[in-house]
């Protein structure tokens, strides 16, 4: 079994511990480098290759959010995971749109970060009804001429706004729709008439539009190939 | 007898009497009325002589005719007011005048009012029909060119005669006559006619735009002052016309009288437009200047219907009174208020009365040996362009007025503006505040009663000599709970009714995976409702886990119906919330299960928080379980 590398930026140092024993105590994880500023993380990340990254979006020296396009555009092939304060999914999406592709809330529950690695890396992401509603307010007033002010618009897509926005098609909206009104996959996949993981499909290439800044078709099909059985 | 006169006088009427007070009247009036062609063209003839005197014979109606020598000029009404009749004057031109060069030419003036001229025996021109008075030569120069074969040859003087008709109060007589060389004699005759028809026509065209002028925008603005300037200058007209039209269709004396009223009416209303322009109108003498104006006007009709020329000169009288009257008030303005317009007022105002003095003195009585030329009409002009630059400078003052307006009230809207604005912000920043405060207080009004009250519960727990560690475990989940309740109904998506219940579900489900109790979830698709109140949302969200909490904790349930429909036909629209359960159902006695009975009496004061209507009741009388039934009525945006 291939052992997944993880590095992990994290201000806090209880949380950075708690995070260090979990991966210590999974067989596949390794911690590979764990920083409590951006800079070391940055400095870290130019020259060792890694295969998942942990973030904390409210760093001291630099945001999260530049630490995530970064890593993005030097190493394609990294999973970024956000860690996030509970109930801060509205956030999330700017996360999203740098190229993060999952999220983990420090709400006491860091027991199931293995779980939750793995599930990634196997392609699976999650999103909450709160994202899923969010994304969905987000491609409406996008697509809606003439555009709404709407305030979560504006503040979820800072960096999105100077490039087009790829449309999302209306299977993709239905599962949007879906999962904001309390939906499981399963559920999401029996009302639209396809499999579970088709939705994950879905889910996981709207994460993907959403990672305007740094998408392209190549590290994309890289992650098809290497992540999807 | 005839007497020559070969000095280079500059006018026919002789300058007895107060030669110094005239040519100083004259030396001003006429510099300033511009007028002075005829009179430099005077000055630079050499070869004509004045006739100074005549031989006439006189044949008044009504009297007996007379022959006498008369001095020229000659002033028929002065001699026989209120007469017509004829005369004829014999004037034998010394062989000396005859000009030695080219043709001769005669150049009479006030000459008439009809008028024929003999010279030598031959009559070399007619000015009207003698006797009938539709044409009135007085009215102009005459110039008569006299053919050298008419001339008598042999050193003897040249015999002229001249018949005349005159008509009562007409201005006939004979003024003057000038002999000599007609190459000289036209270009003075041109000059004098140019000059005198040229003033007339500019001054009648004038006084009409400008009348005109004044009485539009008396239409319009219905000031006084401009209907006062209309009705002066329009009745001045007459009076122009009546210089240079020679065959007016009235007969006369009717258009002596309507010559005699309109001037009468000029003068008056000039009077009375000055002191309007000065905006002083002391009611004595406006009443003043309306009694002269209707006595003058009174006095014109009877002096021309009587045939008594003094009442007229009386009527004058009065006018120039009147005026002179006036000017106190002008010099006042002028000198003491410092007025600009009341100096205009006064120079054009003192000019006119002078040259009312000079026409009522010298022109209409004759007296410091008398004049041919009036110089009121000269002076009167002065008020049309003082009226004319009173327009343009009222227009250029409402202007300036409108855009100083302008500029003002734009400054004030701008600040208006600007307070508005400042209040407004003052007023969003209170609101800001106070929703700020509101939203503050609910906040900890929820951490106090869910999260403190739960940490409470556990204190209470690990206080305990033996702590039961599953007890501190289920308080810890609670007020865990407790507080992820608490921030999500901070959500910006809290307004969003299935995603507050997704969100409810999406943190419940792992428990109740946990649990192995398994979630039908059937959310319908609900409306946007009116903005959904944090606090509703928290309290739904409430009801809900602890109705969730107790199936977990007592029902020993394995599955759970989340139902809810949207019933928009309903009024007050209603969202209707089903929770059924397959455990145990209710309990008997639900004072036995002190937490259970505790847990739905919180959920009741929740629901009746929101004004929703709560149902918990058995769900099926077989198989058992509990159904939660909530109904919430909400407002539609």
């Amino acid at each position: 079994m291939t052992i997944t590398q993880v590095a992990l930026v994290e201000d806090d140092t209880g949380m950075r511990e708690r995070i260090a024993r979990v991966v210590g105590a999974d067989p596949s994880l390794a911690l590979a480098f764990s920083a409590s500023n951006a800079t070391d993380i940055l400095n870290w990340l130019a020259d060792n290759p890694v295969d998942v990254l942990l973030v904390d979006l409210g760093l001291p020296d630099h945001p999260g959010l530049q630490v995530i396009r970064q890593c993005r555009s030097t190493q394609p092939a990294c999973a970024v995971m956000v860690l996030s304060i509970f109930g801060d999914e509205a956030n999330m999406v700017q996360a999203f749109e740098a190229g993060a592709s999952g999220y983990l809330l420090k709400d006491g529950t860091e027991a199931d970060l293995a779980t939750h690695i793995r599930h990634l890396r196997a392609g699976g992401s999650p999103m909450s009804p709160v994202i899923a509603r969010q994304l969905l307010r987000r491609w409406q007033t996008r697509t809606d001429p003439p555009p709404r002010p709407a305030a979560q618009a504006a503040s979820a897509a800072p960096y999105s706004t100077a490039v087009a926005p790829e449309r999302l098609s209306p299977r993709e909206f239905e599962v949007l729709d879906l999962v904001s009104r309390g939906f499981t996959y399963v559920e999401v996949g029996v009302q639209m008439g396809v499999s579970a993981s088709t939705v994950q499909t879905h889910i996981r290439n709207i994460y993907g539009k959403l990672d305007v800044h740094n998408k392209s078709e190549a590290v994309f099909e890289a992650r098809n190939l290497g992540w999807l059985p | 007898m005839c007497t020559t006169n070969r000095k280079q006088c500059s006018r026919p009427a002789t300058w007895a009497g107060f030669p110094s007070v005239r040519r100083l009247l004259f030396a001003v009036l006429w510099l300033l009325a511009f007028i002075g062609p005829a009179q430099a063209a005077t000055g630079r003839m050499p070869d004509a002589m004045d006739v100074r005197s005549a031989e006439a014979t006189l044949e008044p109606d009504g009297l007996p005719a007379q022959v006498r020598q008369v001095q020229l000029p000659f002033r028929w009404d002065h001699e026989f007011p209120g007469r017509g009749g004829k005369a004829s004057y014999r004037i034998d031109l010394p062989a000396a005048a005859v000009p030695a060069g080219g043709p001769a030419a005669l150049l009479l003036s006030g000459a008439g009012n009809q008028m024929a001229i003999w010279f030598n025996g031959a009559l070399v021109a007619t000015f009207g029909t003698l006797d009938d008075p539709g044409y009135d030569a007085a009215k102009g120069n005459q110039l008569v060119p006299v053919a050298a074969a008419l001339h008598r040859r042999d050193g003897q003087p040249q015999q002229l005669l001249i018949q005349t008709t005159m008509q009562r109060q007409r201005g006939g007589g004979l003024a003057s006559i000038r002999y000599g060389d007609e190459a000289s004699l036209t270009p003075l005759y041109r000059a004098q006619q140019s000059w005198r028809n040229t003033s007339a026509i500019v001054y009648a065209v004038s006084l009409l735009l400008m009348g005109g002028l004044a009485g539009g925008l008396w239409l319009r603005q219905r000031d006084a002052l401009y209907g006062c300037f209309a009705l002066a200058a329009l009745s001045g007209v007459a009076r122009n016309l009546d210089r240079v039209w020679p065959e007016v269709p009235v007969p006369w004396p009717l258009w002596g009288a309507v010559v005699a009223v309109c001037y009468a009416g000029h003068i008056g209303l000039i009077a009375r437009f000055v002191l309007l322009v000065l905006d002083r109108n002391p009611p004595w003498l406006v009443r003043s200047i309306y009694g002269a104006l209707a006595l003058s006007v009174t006095l014109a009709c009877a002096s021309f219907a009587l045939a008594l020329p003094t009442l007229w000169t009386t009527g004058l009288v009065i006018l120039q009174a009147i005026s002179i009257v006036c000017l106190p008030y002008v010099v006042h303005g002028a000198l003491v208020a410092r007025r600009r317009i009341a100096g205009v007022l006064m120079a054009a105002g003192t000019l006119a009365i002078l040259a009312g003095a000079h026409d009522l003195l010298l022109v209409r009585m004759g007296l410091f040996g008398g004049a041919y030329y009036t110089l009121t009409p000269h002076a009167m002009f002065f008020f049309v362009m003082i009226l004319a630059g009173l327009v343009v400078e009222r227009y250029s003052r409402t202007v300036a007025d409108y855009s100083a307006l302008n500029a003002n009230l734009a400054a004030r809207v701008a600040e208006r503006e600007e307070q508005l604005r400042g209040a407004f912000e003052t007023m969003r920043l209170q609101q800001q505040e106070q929703a700020v405060l509101l939203e503050r207080q609910r906040i900890m009004r929820e951490i106090h009663d869910g999260v403190g009250s739960q940490l409470v519960g556990l204190l209470n727990v690990v206080t305990q000599a033996t702590p039961d560690r599953s007890v501190v475990e289920e308080h810890v989940k609670l007020a865990l709970d407790e507080m992820r309740m608490a921030v999500d109904s901070l959500q910006p998506t809290h307004d969003d009714l299935p995603t507050v219940l997704a969100t409810l579900r999406y943190r419940l489900q792992p428990r109740l995976d946990a649990a192995g109790i398994e979630l039908v979830w059937n959310v319908a698709l609900i409306p946007a409702v009116a903005p959904f109140a944090a606090q509703a949302a928290l309290q739904l969200q409430r009801i809900l886990l602890e109705a969730f909490t107790n199936v977990l904790k007592h029902a020993a349930a394995t599955r759970i119906v989340m139902q809810v429909s949207w019933h928009g036909d309903e009024t007050p629209p209603m969202v209707r919330i089903v929770l059924t359960d397959n455990g145990r159902g209710l309990p008997a006695a639900p004072a036995a299960d002190r937490p259970m009975g505790h847990g739905i009496a919180n959920m009741r004061s929740r629901a009746q928080a929101i004004g929703a209507r709560l149902h918990i009741e058995t769900a099926d009388a077989q198989a058992g379980g509990t159904r939660v039934l909530l109904d919430w009525p909400c407002a539609l945006p």
